[in-house]
């Protein structure tokens, strides 16, 4: 089975004529020409081997069949060889990085969320590389319940991760469990991971006197947790296939029912039934559109918001309505009375101090009305504008706002939003940033929006400027670093904070547009998994950090230290 | 005498708000056991359901007993659907045949007691895909296609498809006994799919081609479509045959080949446009009208042309897609590839767009949801059109390659005539030409004749059987067949029928059988019961039931 492997190492050895007709374009040979070479006279001639080993970063053991690809001039490729080894010959001098890739194996940095590539130097007495692959991580089980394995049981698999700073958890994928009640997630990173299982449809079982009741299985994290803040985390160390076999234990399930009463032109009423997660896991809820009355099918005790909702095609306005129901039977005469969701309007100002006076201070702001040229058309979209849910669920609904239609002063509107606090995320199309954004009296920078039942909200006015300013510096390395990201994380909003990677410029880094404010500067080896928007987690740097307030227009210069997180 | 979905998911058929009605007499019962249906021992703990419009409750669902008894009580009288599941087993109505089975009929003197309900126990096909380092294969598109009879004939079908996961696995369970082939599609995870351009040395590349890396012929590879066992078609493929409960293995080994690569140049050469969009879909024949999309990758390499690389050789569809503004057109082409070639675009045949409307004989739309299929004779691609609530259609996203096309009209529709504008046509086949927009008017007849009545054995009442109402030239009127399967008490009831000659057969053991072919008819149609109907007609009849 290895013949194949050396038929293609040798195959690649025996082609040295797509070498020779290589016209040389490409863009890395400026990278290249610009450092030293090694043996700079004989490049034209003499051509150089390079060999090494790849191996798995955990056991320490060569990685049979593993891609290897090189870029010297073009790019070449080999598979490794049995025992992980492989040479490329008949290079010419140069500088290379080394792609890795193997169905199973991560390159580490996608595990340290880095662009940095190790280079080599290709040349005579070019010593062997020994190069690692992470091998991936598997979290695989079987669920069973009263004695038999559980089949069609929804798996969701969550992971914690950070995201703008932030820990984050959120899904990753789910599957149903086969016909043995087995899952298996694969290709996972190292990390901490969560599951969250079922429900299981109700089951119907003859209870006599009554009739048949439904029974089935209710849902739950790992192991045993009614919510995430209890759930067990899973470790994922890099190449651990974690087994997890779980058994849940069978229940009675109830029904909810009750009437919904609605606005005559509110049509097609839809009844939910969201668990913690905020998933729906209520399959053909009946609603009688005369009477309104409703029933669930059977459903596992336990916490729950019931949400009906309606819509009117005419006016495309919906309509909602939630009840918190703790099911620990049969729950009758529940009353529901939907109301419309609320439309919220927002309008975008856009103040411009840029090119007035050469990019002086202004003292006043002049306002336009669009950005740099005063060729932007005036009805253009200058920002979108989410709202988010503040709960504590995964399946969320996210509103997002639309143009105002025929409307040329650049107003926006976000329709249908139900009732509830809402984090407010605010992107400019153009080159400019959210200098405020209030909604009546609230700061939405600052705070959330809240939406109250069939109420109004305050117009969402929202300012933005494009005075931004500018910020350049020198990273100090230590001796091993000659790359870094530069990491500017704003005082007000951490999770806004902006980054950049530099390298083979000396430390040299330039911020070309911030927003004015004030920042915490760092000098980082990698920023992926950084959780800089916590502020214990900065503390730790605090040495090194460097702290910088920013005025419009104002070209500031600040030198940093390099800090070296490590994994 | 339930035709049921196929999902076999029960009828919903009550509302929570019912009239009130008299309190019907609620004293007939129907119990049984679930048997397994190979060796006939009890099958504990299924779950077993009935449904009827009478019953308010319907579906009611009950556990059976660990010794696989199950009753239901105080029912009206109806005719109810019974059905069972139960895990490891295939789900099952009573008796049930196809899409057919036998209706429980409760009423006085009726005895629905002691019913048998046989489970078949489900089988499955398993394996492991590898690659040629013997290592398994994560993300092959596994196939799995049935062989057997569909509709009384012989056919292939696509049973399933699936992905496997990272230790090369697929499963496919639930299966009903028959013939399977398994074929997988698979592209080997080291390949660089990269164009590689031919130019001939006496060619020159034309202006603003970026000439792409070159790339080492031994990661230029592909892994051609693979059959169980080891076959690169259908005709070389091994059935592998699955009997109840049979947990079959079958892993397949993939070998890569040479990868060929294709360049495509723009219908419209010249003038390169950047509003214009080009691009390629290729499909590969599985056999018998299936088509799988081939993991090829093409990619724009100069303005107006492409090169797909990573193509096994064979035989392809190559649809070629244009787009400017809001207009589109396909040209499409059926390719033998054996080695790398070029392809001039303008020398395919344009696609042409069908649309039309579908009228009742009585010059009414055809207001009832249904499909329109165009099967072609060449490819034997079924093209689908959905009819909508105005009778119109359209194949949308879909364009016919130049061919003749048999048009067929799903439910219990005959077509009466059929005219085109800008195309030939005759019978029920339409001729496309090239680059044309048909529009196609077809009238249909439905069928409003009705004909009940029992099936006899000896002078008894006989459940289960077959009843099949045979069109006269039968070969020509496929869609003038109907069907039904004898509930409890012998009763049948046949629907929709055209206007007509028929002859109507009761046959006890026809349900594995071939049965709308004209030698297998041939031998029964003699003793079957000639039936002559008219609009609205309706009648009934006892039909002598032959083995």
């Amino acid at each position: 089975m290895f013949r194949t492997t050396l038929a293609l190492l040798l195959a690649l050895t025996c082609s040295p004529l797509f070498v020779a007709t290589l016209p040389s374009s490409s863009p890395l040979d400026y990278v290249a020409a610009a450092l030293p070479l090694p043996a700079q006279l004989s490049a034209q001639t003499r051509t150089y081997s390079i060999r090494g080993t790849v191996v798995n970063s955990v056991t320490g053991e060569g990685i049979r069949g593993a891609l290897v690809q090189i870029y010297l001039g073009h790019q070449r490729a080999l598979l490794t060889g049995p025992d992980g080894r492989f040479q490329f010959d008949n290079l010419p001098a140069g500088h290379t990085s080394f792609s890795l890739q193997k169905p199973g194996y991560f390159p580490i940095q996608q595990i340290i969320h880095s662009e940095f590539q190790p280079m080599v130097t290709i040349g005579p007495d070019t010593p062997p590389v020994i190069l690692k692959l992470v091998p991936e991580g598997v979290i695989h089980g079987r669920i069973s319940g009263d004695g038999e394995p559980l089949e069609s049981l929804q798996v969701h698999l969550l992971a914690e991760r950070i995201e703008s700073g932030r820990k984050v958890r959120s899904e990753q994928r789910s599957l149903s469990t086969n016909e043995d009640g087995e899952f298996r997630f694969a290709d996972l990173l190292p990390g901490k991971y969560f599951l969250f299982f079922g429900p299981s449809g109700g089951e119907s079982v003859s209870a006599g006197g009554s009739g048949p009741r439904a029974q089935g299985y209710g849902s739950s994290f790992y192991s045993s947790a009614p919510d995430l803040t209890s759930a067990a985390p899973i470790d994922l160390t890099p190449g651990k296939h974690e087994e997890l076999n779980v058994v849940l234990p069978l229940q009675p399930f109830f029904r909810i029912s009750g009437t919904i009463t609605k606005p005559a032109i509110a049509q097609n009423v839809n009844v939910m039934v969201l668990n913690a997660t905020g998933q729906n896991i209520s399959r053909g809820s009946r609603v009688d559109p005369v009477s309104g009355t409703f029933q669930t099918q059977g459903l596992p005790p336990g916490p729950y918001v019931v949400r009906a909702s309606a819509f009117d095609n005419k006016t495309q306005q919906s309509f909602s309505a939630f009840a918190p129901v703790n099911l620990v039977s049969d729950a009758s005469g529940l009353h529901l009375t939907l109301t419309p969701d609320t439309t919220i309007s927002a309008n975008v100002l856009v103040e411009s101090t840029r090119g007035e006076t050469g990019g002086g201070r202004v003292p006043s702001s002049v306002v336009v009305s669009g950005f740099g040229d005063g060729n932007s058309r005036s009805n253009a979209v200058r920002a979108y504008i989410t709202l988010i849910p503040q709960d504590a669920t995964f399946f969320r609904t996210r509103h997002g706002s639309q143009p105002v239609k025929d409307d040329e002063s650049g107003s926006l509107v976000i329709r249908n939003v139900p009732d509830g606090t809402y984090t407010v995320e605010i992107n400019p199309t153009g080159p400019g940033y959210v200098a405020s954004a209030r909604s009546g009296f609230t700061n939405l920078l600052r705070e959330p929006l809240t939406v109250a039942v069939g109420g109004s909200v305050q117009p969402i006015q929202i300012v933005l400027r494009n005075d931004f300013a500018s910020l350049e510096g020198k990273v100090s390395y230590n001796a091993q670093a000659d790359s870094a990201y530069v990491l500017a994380i704003p005082e007000e909003a951490p999770q806004r904070a902006r980054h950049l990677f530099t390298k083979n410029a000396g430390g040299a880094y330039m911020f070309q547009q911030l927003a004015p404010g004030s920042y915490k500067l760092l000098a980082l080896d990698r920023i992926g998994g950084f959780e800089y928007a916590n502020s214990e987690v900065l503390r730790k740097y605090s040495s090194k950090m460097r702290d910088v307030t920013l005025y419009p227009n104002q070209k500031a210069s600040v030198d940093l230290e390099f800090v070296q997180l490590g994994e | 005498m339930f035709l049921q979905p196929l999902s076999l998911v029960l009828l919903l058929f009550s509302l929570p708000q019912q009239p009130p009605a008299p309190a019907p007499a609620l004293q007939f019962r129907i119990s049984g056991i679930v048997v397994n249906a190979v060796n006939g021992q009890p099958i504990s703990r299924a779950q077993v359901s009935i449904g009827s419009p009478k019953l308010p409750d319907s579906p009611r669902t009950v556990s059976a007993s660990d010794d696989g008894r199950f009753v239901f009580e105080n029912l009206p009288a109806g005719t109810y659907q019974l059905t069972a599941r139960r895990k490891g087993y295939i789900q099952q109505a009573y008796k049930q045949h196809e899409s057919f089975s036998t209706g429980i009929v409760v009423g006085p003197d009726l005895n629905t007691d002691n019913l048998r309900l046989e489970l078949r126990p489900a089988a499955s096909l398993s394996g492991q895909i590898f690659d040629e380092m013997n290592d398994p294969v994560r993300n092959a598109q596994v196939n799995l296609l049935r062989q057997g009879l569909r509709s009384g004939r012989l056919a292939t079908w696509r049973q399933g498809q699936i992905t496997t996961d990272d230790e090369g696995h697929y499963h496919f369970g639930y299966l009903a006994p028959g013939n399977y082939l398994v074929a997988v599609s698979a592209q080997p995870w080291y390949a660089q799919q990269v164009p590689r351009l031919h130019t001939r040395p006496d060619q020159t590349v034309s202006e603003g081609v970026t000439r792409p890396d070159p790339v080492d012929p031994a990661f230029d590879v592909t892994y051609p479509v693979t059959f169980f066992s080891n076959a690169r078609d259908i005709s070389g493929a091994s059935p592998i045959t699955l009997h109840p409960g049979d947990a079959a293995t079958v892993d397949i080994t993939l070998q890569p080949i040479p990868a060929l690569h294709l360049i495509i140049r723009s219908p419209s050469p010249g003038e390169p446009n950047q509003s214009e969009r080009f691009w390629a879909n290729i499909t590969q024949p599985l056999g018998d009208g299936l088509e799988e999309h081939v993991q090829a990758r093409s990619q724009e390499i100069a303005p107006g042309v492409i090169e797909v690389s990573g193509l096994p050789p064979g035989r392809f569809t190559l649809a070629l897609n244009s787009s400017k503004g809001n207009e589109s057109t396909t040209r499409s082409q059926v390719l033998q590839v054996i080695q790398d070639a070029e392809i001039n675009a303008s020398e395919a045949l344009p696609s042409s767009s069908i649309s039309g409307v579908i009228k009742k004989d009585d010059g009414s739309p055809f207001s009832r949801p249904t499909n329109l299929q165009f099967r072609s004779s060449t490819t034997r691609t079924v093209l689908v059109a959905q009819v909508d609530l105005n009778g119109e259609f359209a194949l949308k996203g879909q364009n016919a390659m130049p061919g003749t096309y048999e048009v067929t009209v799903a439910g219990a529709v005959a077509i009466r005539s059929l005219t085109a504008d800008g195309a030939k046509v005759s019978g029920h086949s339409v001729e496309i030409g090239p680059g044309q927009n048909v529009r196609v008017s077809v009238v249909v007849s439905e069928g409003s004749g009705q004909v009940k009545g029992f099936a006899l054995k000896d002078g008894k009442p006989m459940d289960g059987v077959m009843i099949v109402l045979v069109p006269q030239d039968p070969e020509r009127n496929r869609e003038l067949f109907r069907r039904d399967q004898s509930d409890s008490d012998g009763s049948f009831n046949l629907s929709g029928i055209l206007p007509g000659k028929y002859t109507l057969i009761a046959l006890e053991n026809a349900w594995d059988s071939d049965w709308s072919s004209p030698g297998f008819l041939q031998k029964y149609l003699a003793a079957g019961e000639p039936v002559q109907i008219s609009a609205n007609d309706k009648l009934q009849f006892k039909v002598q039931v032959q083995p």
